[in-house]
């Protein structure tokens, strides 16, 4: 089959990074990840046979009617096109537009977190052919599979559609990928890697697949809908076999550690800086964690094997928010973690969310006090989102929390959630003020600069950043 | 997996470290006064070449050895091999009361604070203005104490004593590299730029009950002043 798969553009030129639970404007320190899930979707569908076009729209700057104009020449058999709560709008639009010009042939597949739960409306648009529910990319393959032997599609499991009388189908859950090692090595020859850049020094970085799945019931996180709840990872060999085709093919030295919680079986990670090591792979890369995985070893072996930034998901410096949102940690957790890493010589990012439920004027500024006091580099401040899928999303229903069903109003730096207590937009307010409070502190400048600038175009690099991190804030 | 919270820090069990070296001539009655305080009792000896480590298993108490580099590294393997979330540590030359413990323990079990210093400003020395190197000793700490309290605004009134109470991860976070007595004020620089909460609560300071002191003024103020100077400028 001739399959396109595709990251739209926005209609109004925002870029949107779009990857699995990670749905955000071009992050705050204006950066966009390599889109992984696509590069490794066209790498198994490409090595079964097919022919595979990938266009990530945002990254390479092409706009609407660039994309319509080449696609046209391309003529897809399938379309898959990666979607997310934001975007979905401007996803449908394209997939309307995609089905207009190709005279109906083309068929229209999303894959993303949002379809796979919000599938039933979706699949009323006329422009929408499937939903993939869940890990895309094996389902991909079965039902391009299936669409070109015209089999049966209710035997390929993870899809929702509605069949000739406008009945909606959804097959049998597709169980996830167990030996995650089948999956291929995305091959980055799809696309233009240096449109993919890090924040500070401006070198071209990938995302590498470690692991998949989380166990922990977070109320505000939707990962387990992509990935479930239980953990699967690749092994250390395939891992580093990547790492190296990475270097050796591409030229590229610096990686994202891709997995929602990086140290969750702590003997792989430390199997895997080991082989790094061995390897004598000499790689820069960032990873996340949970607080409450980290220890010293640990956390050594890490910035040995070459990683120089952890984040952590800290959440809120209250405890009772903490245990409302069911994280499963505590402050002095978060404490100890920042700590260890800092000492171990790493750079720390913690990720905070204001705006739950029970959140009040004072439990913000217990996370504002909170995070102050803890030993940070960086900081990223977010509403809370109550993404479809998450806990949140069926509490804000059944609470009459939400403000808008526009679900392009469903972004980190917008809180879409009134509560009795506190309003959306004195959620927004405050996170905007302590963003700005954090990053504008005299101290925090100079030790960014100090830490992440080594030379003069390291320093060029981070000023041509600055406009794009005032907008993100 | 193990996905659930920790318990509130009001059970939180005890152990005390006693770091030795030839301190045959207190050791016995230090380790008689702290037993009843301590859920877990351990002297780390730095390679005593006199009867310490006899007499403490005489008293049935667990001994271990350090790498012999000095008081910092028995402090620091103290916090690794402790089974409990606190950790005292007293001396074992007679200087401390052991009967303070509990007053350590309360504001880490309280929540209020992560490491409890006993100070000998607010609960009086022996020592104090003793003798001239005494002196230089008490002004060289004091000044220890104004920098600190400036450069992380807090106000502490003694950083330098070696009698403790730390919470074992708290302490072990701060991954301490000083071997010497430097070990105590690194402890309070990096737990204080990591936001831990460090206190002080008074504790009387005794003149030494026997042996020799280790710490010898004239040969270590430079040590000091540089292992102070080093972490002023430390990154944050
Ligand atoms: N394991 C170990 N313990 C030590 C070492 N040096 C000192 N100590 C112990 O640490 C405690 C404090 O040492 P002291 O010599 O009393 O130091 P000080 O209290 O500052 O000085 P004075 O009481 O005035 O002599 C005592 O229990 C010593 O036995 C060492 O190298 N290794
Ligand atoms: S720990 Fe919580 S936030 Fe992190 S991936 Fe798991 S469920 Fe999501
Ligand atoms: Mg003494």
């Amino acid at each position: 089959m001739n399959i396109l798969i595709l990251n739209p553009p926005q209609r109004d030129n925002i870029i949107m990074v779009k990857e699995g639970r990670c749905m955000q404007r071009k992050g705050a320190w204006g950066y966009i990840m390599s889109p992984i899930t696509i590069v490794t979707m066209g790498t198994l569908l490409r090595n079964n046979g097919h022919i595979v076009t990938i266009k990530d729209c945002p990254a390479s700057g092409t706009s609407f009617s660039e994309m319509l104009a080449s696609i046209a020449l391309i003529a897809p058999d399938i379309v898959y096109i990666n979607t997310s709560t934001p975007t979905i709008d401007d996803d449908i639009y394209a997939a309307k537009c995609i089905k207009k010009q190709n005279n109906h042939s083309a068929i229209i597949v999303l894959f993303g977190i949002h379809p796979s739960c919000q599938y039933p409306t979706l699949l009323t648009e006329n422009c929408v052919d499937f939903c993939i529910i869940g890990e895309p990319e094996y389902t991909a393959l079965d039902l391009a599979a299936s669409i070109k032997l015209k089999s049966n599609l209710n035997s390929v499991a993870g899809i929702a559609f509605l069949d000739n009388s406008e009945k909606l189908v959804v097959t049998t859950a597709r169980e996830p990928i167990i030996n995650m090692d089948n999956l291929p090595m995305p091959d980055w020859s799809f696309i233009d890697t240096g449109n993919y850049r890090l924040p500070l020094n401006n070198e071209k970085f990938l995302l590498v697949n470690t692991n998949r799945g989380c166990p922990y019931r977070c109320t505000f996180c939707n990962a387990y809908v992509y990935y479930g709840r239980t953990p699967r990872r690749r092994s250390v060999a395939t891992i580093i076999q990547e790492l190296k085709n990475n270097v050796e093919l591409f030229g590229i030295t610096n990686f994202m550690f891709w997995a929602e919680e990086f140290i969750l079986d702590k003997k792989f990670v430390l199997e895997l800086c080991h082989a790094i090591i061995n390897a004598g792979l000499s790689i820069k890369w960032v990873c996340n964690s949970r607080v409450d995985a980290v220890d010293p070893e640990t956390m050594t072996a890490i910035r040995r094997a070459g990683c120089w930034n952890i984040a952590f998901g800290i959440e809120s410096g209250n405890q009772s928010i903490l245990n409302m949102i069911n994280k499963k940690i505590t402050l002095d957790q978060i404490r100890h973690a920042v700590s260890i890493a800092k000492n171990a010589g790493l750079q720390v990012t913690g990720h905070v969310i204001i705006g739950f439920p029970n959140e009040t004027r004072e439990t913000i500024s217990n996370t504002e006090q909170f995070v102050k006091s803890l030993a940070l580099d960086f900081v990223q401040y977010y509403c809370a989102i109550p993404y479809p899928g998450t806990q949140l999303y069926t509490d804000a229903i059944n609470n009459n929390w939400l403000t808008t069903t526009d679900w392009r109003q469903f972004e980190h730096n917008i809180s879409v959630l009134n509560y009795p207590q506190i309003k959306a937009k004195e959620i927004m307010k405050i996170r905007r003020q302590l963003m700005l409070k954090w990053y504008l502190s005299p101290k925090k400048v100079i030790n960014t600069l100090i830490n992440n600038i080594s030379q003069p175009s390291d320093l060029f690099a981070f000023i041509s950043k600055i406009p794009g991190f005032l907008r993100w804030i | 997996m193990d996905l659930t919270v920790k318990d509130s820090r009001i059970n939180w069990k005890v152990t005390v470290i006693v770091p030795t070296l030839d301190e045959e001539e207190t050791i016995a009655e230090v380790l008689e006064q702290v037993k009843p305080y301590a859920d877990e009792l351990i002297v780390i000896d730095g390679k005593s070449e006199d009867r310490t480590k006899l007499i403490a298993n005489e008293a049935g108490v667990k001994v271990v050895t350090d790498n012999g580099m000095g008081k910092g590294s028995a402090i620091r393997l103290g916090l690794q091999i402790a089974s409990n979330p606190i950790v005292v540590f007293i001396d074992a030359d007679g200087s401390h009361e052991a009967s303070d413990i509990p007053k350590l323990l309360a504001p880490i079990r309280q929540n209020q604070a992560d490491i409890v210093i006993g100070s000998r400003m607010t609960g009086g020395s022996d020592e104090l203005f003793y003798d001239a190197a005494e002196l230089i000793r008490l002004t060289g700490s004091m000044l220890i104490n104004l920098t600190i309290n400036y450069r992380w605004n807090v106000r502490l009134s003694d950083t330098q004593n070696g009698y403790r109470a730390v919470v074992r991860d708290a302490g072990l976070a701060l991954n301490m590299v000083e071997n010497s007595t430097t070990i105590e004020q690194e402890m309070v620089m990096k737990a204080l730029t990591c936001g831990y909460r460090v206190a002080n609560v008074p504790s009387h300071e005794y003149r030494r009950k026997g042996g020799k002191s280790k710490v010898i003024v004239s040969k270590v103020w430079v040590k000091y002043l540089l292992n102070v100077i080093r972490h002023l400028v430390r990154q944050t």
